[in-house]
């Protein structure tokens, strides 16, 4: 079973990208390209799944991943983002990120991610 | 040997006047205004030293000196720009630019530049710097620095089949020529100066190199140095040798994104006045991410193609695809985003601290251009830079990518303190 996705990223490309890997296993339900709007149409869409960028404008990543946490404890975010550093991967684990892929990164790569964070339907 | 950045502004100031010096020689003897553009002091691997040699076909003439300091010194131009001087110096003698006539002008003008070049570090020393006879060599692109400055070496020391047209020397007796070997700071690094004239109305220019043996950099450091400041010369290697995984970290990234095979062609550190740093950039039309970082240290960085470059990149990136022209830019924006978190996530990690990257924001503009709101940024609080540039190419020429960084001075030395004290 598909899960529904929320994409954010400030790349118009990388949500394109995205979209592209995910499609045929999963749903799309938005697209958010800074983190207020992430937050936003989480309280909205109330995804499976929330594909989140660290840096960008307006509002950073993780603090948007600690806000979903903060609205929904049981929500799934996955930081999907260039930045590999680990005291970067430490702050996103303590804002609640479920799981961390760094660009560039394969479709099996996120799949396998999204199946590790929510689970393998069966 | 130790080092610090009281040395390097020393190192830098006596490079630019010793420039200065050789570029008015240069107008006095052929007419042709001349300034220094930028003069530059390179912590570079030998190899990277070597590539700039390699992959442009020179003129060269070199002089060897010894005493206070030793080392080698090259005078190098195109070898159009060579046939030019040679006219200017020796009316008629460009019809045949390789005649012994020709090159014995162009020896003589590189004795007199470069002998004006060194008399201020002898200034400076209150000592005597003795230099060789000159050598011209022409460096056709493919010979190494090594192979030049062996043949300079066997030349300087009579083993020409031209002989000499001149005695250079300032000494009475021949001066010990350094090997090449002798430049080498940690049997791979080289300290090197690197002096970039341009002659007024003309976009060619001439460089002056000169390669100080290891033991003469600690004379000039005791002379001029802070010692209270001065981290051991391996800081910078070491921070070197960050700089080249950094990029070849954000070479793999690119050939993941683009499917294309990358390598890195150069990585350096140089010491550059902030000013110099624009005209450190070509002056062409370049396409590409200007992004800051903050943290330990902070900076900008600049993530640049040529258009041909640009367009391969994003074709690569969404292969069959009719991207419209706002796609094709934010490709390359974050393409410059994974360039960038390559480049700097090992230096973070080495630093154990967290290095904050800003979103992209676009250019499409002369590279100089694009680069000189950072510098007038960073002008408010340093007058010296530490330019980091490295270029990640493909071997079939589909794109090249340049890099640059601009770490904040003060905090980069900070960066710089604390490798050494990990080091220990």
């Amino acid at each position: 079973m598909a899960r529904t996705v929320l994409v954010v990223d400030d790349s118009a490309f990388m949500r394109n990208l995205l979209k592209q890997l995910l499609e045929e296993d999963h749903e799309i339900v938005g697209e958010a390209e800074n983190g207020v709007e992430a937050v936003e149409l989480y309280r909205e869409l109330s995804p499976d799944v929330v594909t989140m960028d660290v840096v960008m404008p307006i509002r950073n990543g993780i603090e948007a991943t600690a806000e979903i946490k903060s609205l929904d404890p049981a929500s799934s975010v996955i930081m999907c983002t260039s930045v590999g550093q680990e005291e970067k991967m430490r702050e996103a684990v303590e804002a609640g990120a479920d799981g961390y892929i760094t660009k560039p990164f394969q479709k099996p790569n996120v799949l396998q991610a999204i199946d590790d964070v929510v689970g393998v339907e069966v | 040997m130790n080092l610090d950045v009281q040395s390097l502004r020393t190192f830098s100031r006596l490079a630019h006047s010793g420039a200065e010096q050789a570029a008015g020689s240069l107008t006095t003897l052929t007419g042709f205004d001349a300034h220094v553009a930028v003069t530059k002091v390179e912590m570079a691997t030998r190899a990277d030293v070597e590539r700039e040699f390699r992959e442009r076909d020179l003129v060269t003439v070199h002089i060897g000196f010894s005493g206070a300091i030793a080392g080698r010194t090259v005078l190098a131009f195109d070898r159009e720009r060579a046939v030019t001087l040679v006219d200017a110096l020796v009316p008629g003698a460009a019809e045949d630019p390789d005649s012994n006539l020709a090159t014995s002008g162009l020896k003589e003008l590189g004795n007199i530049m470069l002998g004006g070049f060194i008399d201020g570090w002898a200034d400076f020393l209150g000592d005597g710097i003795d230099i060789t006879t000159p050598t011209y060599v022409e460096l056709d692109a493919g010979r190494s620095l090594r192979d030049v400055i062996d043949e300079s070496s066997r030349a300087t020391n009579g083993f020409t089949e031209n002989g000499f047209e001149g005695n250079g020397s300032a000494a009475n007796e021949t001066p010990t020529i350094p090997d090449a070997s002798d430049a080498e700071i940690d049997g791979e690094h080289v300290l090197a100066f690197r002096n970039h004239l341009e002659a007024v109305d003309e976009e060619a220019g001439f460089y002056i190199y000169m390669l100080p043996t290891h033991d003469s950099v600690v004379t000039i450091v005791d002379a001029a140095g802070n010692v209270e400041d001065a981290l051991p010369v391996e800081t910078y290697t070491s921070f070197s040798q960050m700089i080249s995984e950094g990029a070849g970290q954000a070479s793999e990234d690119l050939t993941a994104m683009t499917g294309i095979e990358t390598e890195v062609d150069v990585s350096r550190l140089s010491f550059v006045p902030i000013e110099g740093v624009p005209m450190e950039l070509t002056d062409e039309q370049r396409r590409g991410v200007v992004l800051e970082f903050s943290g330990g240290p902070s900076g900008y960085i600049a993530i640049l193609f040529d258009s041909e470059s640009a367009e391969s990149v994003a074709d690569a990136l969404m292969p069959g695809m009719d991207a419209d022209a706002a796609m094709r830019q934010s490709a390359l924006q974050e393409i410059g985003n994974i360039v960038t978190s390559g480049f700097l996530d090992g230096w973070a990690d080495t630093l154990e601290t967290t290095i904050e990257i800003s979103p992209p924001t676009y250019v499409d503009d002369i590279a100089s251009a694009i680069v000189d709101p950072l510098v007038t940024e960073l002008a408010r609080t340093q007058d010296y830079a530490f330019l980091i540039d490295s270029a990640i190419v493909t071997p079939d020429e589909t794109f090249t990518c340049d890099i640059y960084a601009l770490p904040d001075e003060r905090e980069l030395r900070e960066a710089f303190t604390q490798l050494a004290t990990e080091a220990d």
